[in-house]
């Protein structure tokens, strides 16, 4: 790991010392060790402030379709799937960004593991130990196995043919290890529609899902907060929290990576991805596609085919 | 006044008599976050917790009824909104959680602009407080004028060895503790000294931070590469403003038609890009930092300018909640040692982004028919 943050930031420093860039996007110490932060780097010298570990949650695609300058940005193999979308949707210019790819050994689940070693609210250290998590409370240190508390979509990545201007493939293992799903098999429309009332009933509304998302580029103008053609109303409660959630979800449809950014920015806990992964799952079957592939490909949703007729779908 | 002690075991009973007579609310752990929820008889409050959530919500409601109204052939019939007299007791709220009500007092109990709905809440509502007896890394209320054993609320209270040091500190709050004398016992002079040795220890493993004064900051108005340094990571969602104990922007949105209809009065943030929008589609805060600059300021500058207290507590919620963990004290602390750099980056014009709204956009004529001239 070290290896890969000291490849990093002599990319990073080259970049902008060569002014192919104005900024590195980044990962900084957050202020908690099992918390990093998205760190804008605009001075080489500060190239040394960035970091790589496995509490790097954050998919700093989101920050590419507001820039307004030449940047380059660190991305994970499931946020080098994001910036393909984009591209492929043309929200970015595609010579304004350099893409700087990790083949990284995977990132942790926050919930997974707080639940695994209780608050990292007071963790003073937190590292990966091998193919350990080590959390230190209060002077003590609580072990527990990555491929037990990784993000589930991690099991699932495939690093072999990752996007990237620059790829420092460090040779990391990869996470492996089981989905944890709390769906169960034969879940029919009535128990989706209990667990999301359950979920949904303590929605606050922030909007921080939407925004921590790389495909809801809309931001000022997502159809939620239009001030004509309300389709949410002023009430809050699950129905209208629901109306939102699903808007949203349909929106990004065969736009939507399933990096789980939405639900890690969750301040009460929403387990969004699993909506995420449902409507993705019927955007797999319909369309036969896998969003963040092909940088040429425009999304099912944004395009109509004659066959998708005639086969009727 | 009166000044108790109440024994870990009698706690349940206190809190049963409560529930009898008010509606209770309580730290309550849960799925996916903790919050203050009414509590029932027998069941016993996480009093050990900060809760992810604040009780802001209690009294200054997310969203509410302000008043209905209906068109009819003699005039208009306004009906006043929610009910608000309910009694109610907030209790194991945290002393940064008391003081925020007292902040948010300032603005709402304003006579020259009375907010009647939260007033009526906060008139109906009791507060016991629970002091601290450890903080947490993200706790900085003695940097604000603070204590972890603030006396605020109407009851305060402290856990000390497994009992707990009751004090009453309004008329309302004795009322609490006298209709049920049976359960406490008299304090002692070393209860009241072990309860101030734990208040000052907490206090003392509470790092200190500086913060300038509400002139120094608001001199920083023009400084924007300050500002947008500070917001370059932000997203600009308004998880901080929701957890905020004393964010208190709201928004006033009818539903129905103008025949028949409802106000209702929520919960709005600053954060938000359509919260600044203006008639007509002009936003004087079209960019994050000029955004992340009115919420500093109105809390470090503006609104102790006006009402004389810093509007936040130090509770470390938009720390802990920020999808991209922005730390508010590396605001405060950068703002003492401003360099004035040369602007930053900055964000797309909006209407460099290509996602018009649809239901504002002013489209222009097909096709310019030229009169010649003579009007």
């Amino acid at each position: 790991m070290e290896k890969l943050e000291a490849e990093l930031r002599e990319k990073a420093k080259e970049l902008l010392e060569k002014e192919e860039v104005t900024t590195v996007i980044g990962w900084g110490a957050g202020w908690n060790p099992a918390k990093a932060s998205p760190l804008f780097v605009r001075d080489a010298q500060d190239a040394d402030k960035l970091v790589f570990n496995p509490f790097c949650q954050n998919n700093l695609a989101v920050y590419l379709p507001r820039l307004n300058e030449k940047a380059a940005v660190i991305t994970k193999p499931c946020d080098a799937g994001s910036v393909v979308a984009l591209i492929a949707e043309g929200k970015i210019d595609r010579e304004n960004v350099k893409v700087i790819s990790i083949k990284c050994p995977g990132t942790v689940n926050p919930a997974k593991l707080e639940a695994a070693v209780g608050s990292l609210d007071d963790a003073t250290a937190a590292y990966l130990d091998g193919d350990t998590i080590v959390v230190e409370v209060g002077g003590e240190a609580k072990r527990v196995p990555f491929a037990q508390v990784a993000l589930d979509s991690c099991y699932l990545c495939n690093q072999d043919n990752v996007f990237g201007d620059v790829v420092i493939d460090d040779g990391v293992t990869k996470v492996t290890g089981e989905a944890v799903s709390v769906v169960p098999e034969d879940a029919d429309s009535a128990w989706w529609r209990d667990f999301w009332a359950k979920e949904f009933d303590r929605c606050i509304r922030c909007y921080a899902c939407r925004e921590a998302c790389p495909a809801c580029y809309c931001r000022d103008n997502c159809a939620v907060q239009a001030l004509r053609e309300r389709w949410t109303g002023a009430k809050l409660d699950t129905k209208e929290a629901l109306m939102f959630h699903a808007q949203r979800a349909m929106h990004v449809a065969g736009r939507c990576t399933e990096c789980g950014s939405c639900e890690r920015a969750c301040p009460v806990g929403i387990p969004l991805s699993l909506l995420h992964k449902q409507v993705g799952d019927a955007v797999r079957k319909l369309f036969d596609f896998n969003v963040g592939e092909k940088a040429d490909v425009r999304p099912p949703l944004e395009v109509f085919r004659k066959e998708e007729l005639e086969s009727g779908h | 006044m009166v000044t108790k002690i109440l024994s870990a075991g009698n706690l349940q009973a206190w809190l049963d008599s409560l529930v009898a007579a008010y509606q209770v609310y309580a730290p309550v752990e849960g799925e996916g976050a903790s919050s203050f929820k009414k509590i029932a008889k027998g069941q016993m409050p996480a009093m050990d917790i900060r809760t992810d959530t604040p009780p802001k919500g209690l009294i200054f409601k997310q969203v509410e009824k302000i008043l209905s109204f209906e068109v009819n052939p003699d005039g208009i019939t306004v009906i006043p909104g929610d009910e608000n007299g309910t009694k109610k007791i907030v209790f194991g709220i945290r002393p940064c959680d008391s003081r925020s009500f007292t902040l948010t007092d300032k603005p709402f109990f304003d006579p020259n602009l009375p907010e009647n709905q939260y007033m009526g809440h906060r008139n109906a509502s009791a507060l016991v407080t629970t002091a601290c007896t450890s903080a947490c890394r993200t706790c900085f209320c003695t940097s604000i004028g603070g204590a972890p054993d603030e006396k605020t609320g109407d009851v305060w209270m402290m856990d000390i060895d497994g009992k707990y040091l009751v004090e009453s500190l309004t008329d309302k709050g004795e009322e609490l503790i006298k209709a049920n004398e049976g359960l406490f016992s008299d304090a002692s002079a070393d209860d009241e000294a072990a309860a101030k040795r734990i208040g000052e220890e907490v206090a003392n493993s509470m790092p200190k931070i500086n913060i300038a004064d509400a002139k120094a900051l608001d001199a920083l108005f023009n400084d924007d590469a300050f500002w947008q340094k500070l917001t370059d990571k932000c997203l600009s969602c308004g998880a901080c403003t929701f957890v905020c104990p004393t964010c208190y922007c709201f928004d006033v949105r009818d539903e129905g038609n103008t025949r028949k209809g409802e106000r209702y009065r929520g919960w709005d943030s600053c954060m938000f890009y359509q919260y600044n929008r203006a008639a007509g589609g002009h936003n004087p805060r079209e960019f994050h930092w000029k955004r992340m600059r009115q919420r500093m300021l109105h809390k470090f500058s503006y609104f102790p300018e006006k009402y004389g207290d810093i509007d936040c507590v130090g509770c470390g919620r938009c720390i802990r909640s920020c999808p991209v963990s922005y730390d508010l004290r590396d605001f405060l602390e950068g703002s003492l040692a401003v360099t004035g750099a040369a602007p930053v980056g900055f964000e797309k014009e909006l209407s460099d982004v290509d996602t018009k709204d649809r239901s504002c956009e002013i489209k222009p004529a097909d096709e310019t028919v030229k009169t010649g001239g003579g009007l």
